[in-house]
């Protein structure tokens, strides 16, 4: 079939649609135009979407474990806010820094989607500080009510701060920071809406600008709006508003009408009036750092939207790439336009399908972009060639390349289809929806590629056909002695020594790739750069306060009330204990640690009390004030989780932690009366991610091997096609694992698809140049060496033209702010680009030894037809 | 004074305690009783040999001989040669240890909860159980080692035990005047003339001159908790307890008792007596209390209530400066 369009099938399939394409080419074009605009307008509708559910590996059993539980112990909600005093301005005790924290505190409170019962910070009433007295406790807030700034005012709230042990939580650890905790609420309680936390992201930013910025721009209706009048002041912003497109900007505010009514409105900017102001928040001696999972969100999707810009850019480059080839700006627009309607096909179906777009799955589109030029370039290639060497006209040469090339096209894009669906098999929402996503994609490169570019391209009037044919003349001239040259690999001794050193690296990589992580290994948010500001705050406060923003739970699975039996809570302590010391783990929290340092509270706040009474009646004294919305216990107090706060979530220290975990259990079983089930927290849904991509891993690459192996053997009939083309690929793979060991890549979610479409796709340069290849030897018993000089005149260029394109189309991956954006852009440019030259020199390498071997000595001085 | 934290413990775990104790306190109060509870006989679970041990909770560091030797929370014992590289010894329980007595290098006691005594005769290296007493739900706060026989342990609800033998037998000393009133007894400690001191809740402060055999109660002072004492001059001691509450006397019989004032707020859990004849007292929120030979609180040295690093509850000089015991494990600080 495929490489073979001499096959009954392949006939047939051309007598058929050929005529159906290009006899009646307007009512093509008609159709695929009318296509164009239903999925152009769906695409239009496509909005970014992320969720936490669909990150999650959901068969696993720690999420399993983790769904089971999360609704009882979530907490993974909560939004940081640290407003903190530039290095060298001292601590926080002084006047304009506290009436900062109160800014912040107060604009946090007010914020919708934030639980106004559980906001902390020093200046809510819910933080007080208790000390023991003869006979009783004492208490009173931190910051006394009617507080003035007055030195003997503040040298109170210090002392209060000390006693209300709230540094390394509220405070930092050098007193130099304050913090304000909230938490969201994932769902309106009234509305029943799910909160949105890209906007929730922005509103906490905005607390940031409010409290860091010199000015702020108060913005004003111009007129009157019913019900508000002119003059109302719709909202403060503190980065100017306006702008190159500031006439096209709407302004989301949230207002209150004369009728006391809160409604949420956007305004047209055009319509209000900018106010430069100084702002009076400003403290020039602060910064603000603020995390949390919302923000996470926010930032990643910012940060998304930020490589669609770099879509023009991607454009320029293949559009250059492609010009320099054909010679022709104009020319090679078709392939680039093409290839762009290939993208909002693609967006399309995917709305028109029900899904959002992920920032995950945002570099799908630059994929498609990228197939569809690659097969735009064989299909222009063909076509020029056509045009250039045989003096067709544009039809005459569309229709040629479309019978020549139609069947290989398709061919190779199911094999990249099958080889994106093994994708599938890693059972990850967020994965899955990218390999449909970009089967989407692929469905709409057939049709855009092998139908429409044919037919525009027999619309091209060639102006000038000598002179475009001297262009590609002169420039295959130029490359004619590079192609003889490489002619030479089919010469058995050069073949030998290739491959020999082919398998020495391999080898060596495989020796390296040995090393190769499964997990992230960078600290901070893996989504964003190590040094995006998430990630810099990320790390600023877990230096300057003792908590914890990795955290794995292990909840204690026992029996109805056992927080007051003592036995359970002792075997719960004890593992905490066991966990503390083991590397990676800062410290550990459940309720059994707690009730120690309750019960020390309770007898004089002597610490040598700190231990669990064996009483129910001590249990209970010490246990009873901690609710289930503390997190520690679940209503009949049978299920108690353990916190265990780590160091960061590399994969290694998790591993260390798991296995450690393992290993206790192994000496202290779960029994009836207690079960340590794993997992939850962000450490917990990484452990299982990585134990994912740990069993998928082979189980993904044995079946995209199998399935390319297939349509190779289906389509060339022979065992020789096969290692022709999938040894190369296979050594790819093992090369791009040892580079990943050297850039400090971890495979993870992001990357393991990468292995698979860089596989899928790369396997295209083989299937063209051995389907030549193969032609040439077979059909037009060539001698092997002018044979693949040949090929290499045919295909060569446009295999290496290709690889350019697709790395071109991905390298601007690696300006994204996104981390794993980078991780794949870097290894997807180095495996498009090393699968080329794998199979350009490995191919010919192992055909001087498999194919034809009679015809070998014929082969000296042999030129291009 | 240069600080090297041997563990910065995230004070997150008490902090959040407080914090919800601050939320539910007007609704404390038993409210269930539900039976729950084993039916077998508690028994001792030796402790986890760990690898950072000197990250637990530690309650007493004391110098003995050659060695310095530090108890703490999870049956934590470490022995240590230059008081800055610890190791973990085998302990029989995996409970709090509280307080830690030697009488000479070799023989010595440690004392916690469930009532558990430890003995040694190696100076630390290996320790065997000789009480233990979960039933009681009663911990044994503090420890005195006269010499290899004897010795004297005092804890929650009146709890005053002793030796003559070395350990074989524990007994209840007969004290009506100390522990009918089931008053918890914080610690005891042996002052300079021999005397025995202990000092407990409410301001009960006893006394024995026949190495703990029978006691008296001495008039109150104070009445809130005192947490331990320290021999102070010839034949006096420095006692010390809750918000900085510090009473000396140059006679603990004939007194007078008389306050110390000007130091920190914070309780007092631990000290140490110094080569010069002064005392070094520590406790909460950081506190360093150092009260010179003359009486008088040293200029400088109260820390506290700024620093708030955490509890202490015992401290000990080492060749090269303090090593603290409390919260944050044990922490060196160098001259």
């Amino acid at each position: 079939m495929h490489g073979d369009s001499r096959g009954w099938f392949a006939t047939l399939f051309v007598r058929i649609t050929e005529p159906l394409i290009f006899s009646k080419r307007p009512i093509t074009l008609v159709v695929i135009g009318l296509m164009t605009v239903l999925f152009g307008y769906q695409a239009s509708q496509l909005k970014l979407d992320s969720g936490f559910e669909k990150q999650l590996p959901k068969n696993h059993e720690y999420i399993k474990i983790l769904k089971k539980y999360q609704s009882q112990f979530g907490g993974g909600n909560t939004m940081l806010v640290a407003v903190s005093q530039k290095t060298g301005k001292g601590d926080i005790y002084n006047g304009a820094f506290l009436a900062s924290l109160k800014t912040a505190t107060d604009a946090v409170f007010f914020l919708p989607g934030v639980d106004r019962t559980r906001i902390s910070s020093l200046f809510t009433p819910n933080v007080r500080y208790i000390e023991s007295v003869e006979g009783g406790f004492r208490g009173g807030n931190v910051i006394p009510s009617g507080f003035k700034p007055t030195p003997e005012a503040l040298a109170q709230v210090h002392q209060n701060v000390v006693k209300a042990k709230i540094i390394g939580r509220l405070v930092s650890n050098d007193q130099t920071s304050a913090m304000i905790t909230s938490e969201l609420v994932d769902q309106n309680p009234r509305t029943h809406k799910q909160l949105d936390y890209i906007k929730t992201s922005h509103l906490f930013e905005k607390i940031r600008q409010r409290l860091t910025t010199p000015d702020m721009y108060t913005l004003k209706l111009k007129r009157e709006d019913a019900p508000f009048p002119a003059g109302t002041v719709v909202t403060t912003e503190y980065r100017d508003p306006r702008g190159l497109l500031s006439y096209f900007k709407t302004i989301d505010a949230t207002l209150v009408t004369p009728k006391g009514e809160t409604v949420e409105r956007s305004f047209e900017l055009r319509d209000l009036s900018v106010e430069k102001k100084k702002n009076p928040d400003y403290n020039p001696d602060i910064d603000v750092e603020i995390i949390g999972f919302a923000k996470v969100i926010g930032d990643v999707a910012d940060a998304s939207i930020e490589v669609v810009s770099f879509f023009a850019l991607t454009v320029f480059l293949v559009w250059m790439v492609l010009a320099y080839y054909m010679g022709s700006f104009r020319v090679s627009l078709y392939p680039l336009s093409c290839g762009l309607l290939a993208v909002v096909w693609e967006l399309g179906i995917l709305h028109l399908a029900g899904y959002a777009l992920d920032p995950f799955a945002i570099l799908v589109p630059f994929l498609v972009l990228a197939i569809s030029v690659s097969h735009g370039i064989q299909i222009t290639s063909f076509w020029l060639l056509e045009v250039s060497d045989r003096g067709l006209d544009s039809l005459a040469a569309s229709r040629a390349t479309y019978r020549r090339l139609v069947i290989p096209g398709i061919t190779a894009l199911i094999t990249n289809i099958i080889g994106f669906g093994t994708i599938l098999l890693i059972p990850i929402g967020i994965v899955r929806e990218m390999a449909i996503n970009a089967m989407f994609g692929l469905i709409a490169v057939i049709v855009c590629k092998k139908v429409l570019l044919p037919c525009l391209l027999s619309y091209v009037k060639v102006r000038d056909p000598h002179a475009f044919r001297a262009y590609q003349q002169r420039r295959d001239e130029r490359l004619q002695p590079i192609w003889n040259r490489m002619a030479g690999l089919t010469n058995r001794p050069v073949a030998f020594v290739v491959l020999l050193l082919a398998g020495v690296t391999w080898f060596g990589a495989h020796l390296v790739a040995r090393d190769l992580q499964i997990g992230e290994l960078h600290a901070g948010v893996p989504a964003l750069k190590p040094t995006s500001t998430y990630n810099l705050d990320s790390e600023k406060i877990a230096n300057n306060y003792s908590i914890g923003v990795d955290v794995l739970q292990i909840y204690g699975e026992t029996k109805k009330n056992a927080c007051i039996d003592y036995d359970i809570m002792h075997r719960i302590s004890r593992f905490n204990w066991y966990l503390e010391n083991v590397p990676g783990v800062v410290s550990t929290t459940s309720m059994a640690t707690l009730d120690k340092v309750v019960w020390a509270q309770y007898n004089e706040s002597n610490p040598r009390w700190m231990e669990l009474p064996r009483s129910q009646d001590g249990l209970i004294l010490s246990g009873q004030q901690f609710t289930t919305s503390t997190g520690l216990l679940n209503d009949d107090c049978s299920v108690m989780p353990t916190y265990v706060f780590t160091s960061d979530h590399r994969a290694t220290t998790i591993d260390t932690i798991i296995s450690a975990i393992k290993d206790y259990k192994k000496t202290s079983p779960d029994d009836a009366s207690l079960t340590l089930a794993l997992a939850g927290g962000n450490v917990g849904v990484m452990a299982a991610t990585n134990d994912v991509i740990k069993d998928t891993e082979y189980t993904v690459l044995f079946w995209l091997y199998a399935a390319i192996a297939l349509c190779v053997v289906v389509s060339f009939r022979g065992i020789v096609g096969l290692i022709c083309i999938l040894v190369p690929l296979a050594a790819v793979s093992v090369y791009t694992y040892a580079i990943m060991v050297f850039l400090g890549i971890g495979e993870t979610v992001a990357t393991l698809p990468v292995a698979a479409f860089a596989a899928g796709i790369g396997v295209d340069y083989g299937i063209y140049i051995f389907s030549v290849l193969e032609e040439n030897v077979k059909v037009k018993r060539m001698p092997l060496r002018e044979a693949y000089a040949d090929t290499l005149h045919q295909t060569g260029k446009a295999v290496v033209v290709t690889a350019l394109a697709l790395s071109a189309s991905v390298a601007t991956w690696v300006l994204s702010g996104l981390q794993f954006q980078v991780d794949m852009g870097i290894l997807l440019t180095i495996m498009f680009a090393a699968n080329a030259v794998a199979a350009l020199v490995m191919l010919p390498a192992f055909s001087a030894f498999l194919m034809k071997a009679k015809t070998m000595t014929l082969t000296e001085g042999a030129t291009a037809q | 004074m240069k600080r090297r934290h041997l563990r910065l413990k995230a004070g997150f775990v008490a902090c959040a305690a407080v914090a919800a104790m601050a939320c539910a306190l007007p609704t404390a109060g038993a409210e269930e009783s539900v039976s729950a509870g084993s039916a077998q006989p508690a028994k001792p679970i030796p402790a986890l040999l760990v690898a950072h041990p000197e990250r637990s909770v530690m309650f007493d560091v004391k110098r003995t001989g050659s060695h310095f030797v530090a108890v703490g929370a999870h049956g934590v014992i470490l022995r240590s040669a230059d008081g800055e590289r610890w190791q973990q010894i085998a302990s029989p329980v995996d409970t709090a240890l509280t307080w830690v007595s030697f009488a000479g290098g070799s023989d010595g006691w440690a004392v916690g909860h469930d009532a558990v005594i430890l003995h040694t005769a190696d100076g630390g290296d290996s320790w065997s159980l000789q009480n233990f007493q979960p039933s009681l739900d009663s911990p044994i706060f503090s420890v005195v080692a006269l010499d290899a026989k004897t010795a004297i342990a005092v804890g929650a609800f009146g709890l005053l035990k002793r030796t003559a033998d070395g350990g074989e037998h524990w007994s209840d000393v007969e004290a009506p005047e100390l522990t009918t009133g089931k008053y918890h007894l914080f610690a005891v400690t042996r002052l300079r003339d021999g005397k025995l001191f202990a000092v407990g809740e409410a301001g009960l402060m006893g006394v024995s001159d026949d190495t703990g055999q029978s006691w008296k109660k001495l008039d109150a002072i104070y009445d809130g908790p005192l947490f331990g004492v320290l021999p102070w001059r010839e034949h006096g001691a420095v006692a010390y307890g809750l918000l900085g509450n510090i009473y000396m006397t140059d006679d603990v019989v004939s007194g007078p008792w008389k306050k110390l004032d000007g130091g920190p707020e914070s309780s007092i859990f631990g000290g140490m007596t110094l080569d010069d004849g002064g005392v070094l007292l520590v406790g909460a929120n950081g506190t360093e209390i150092h009260i010179a030979a003359d009486g008088h609180l040293l200029d400088g040295t109260a820390h506290g209530q700024s620093d708030g690093s955490g509890t202490w509850t015992s401290v000990a000089a080492t060749p090269s400066g303090l090593v603290l015991a409390g919260e944050p494990g044990l922490v060196d600080q160098k001259e």
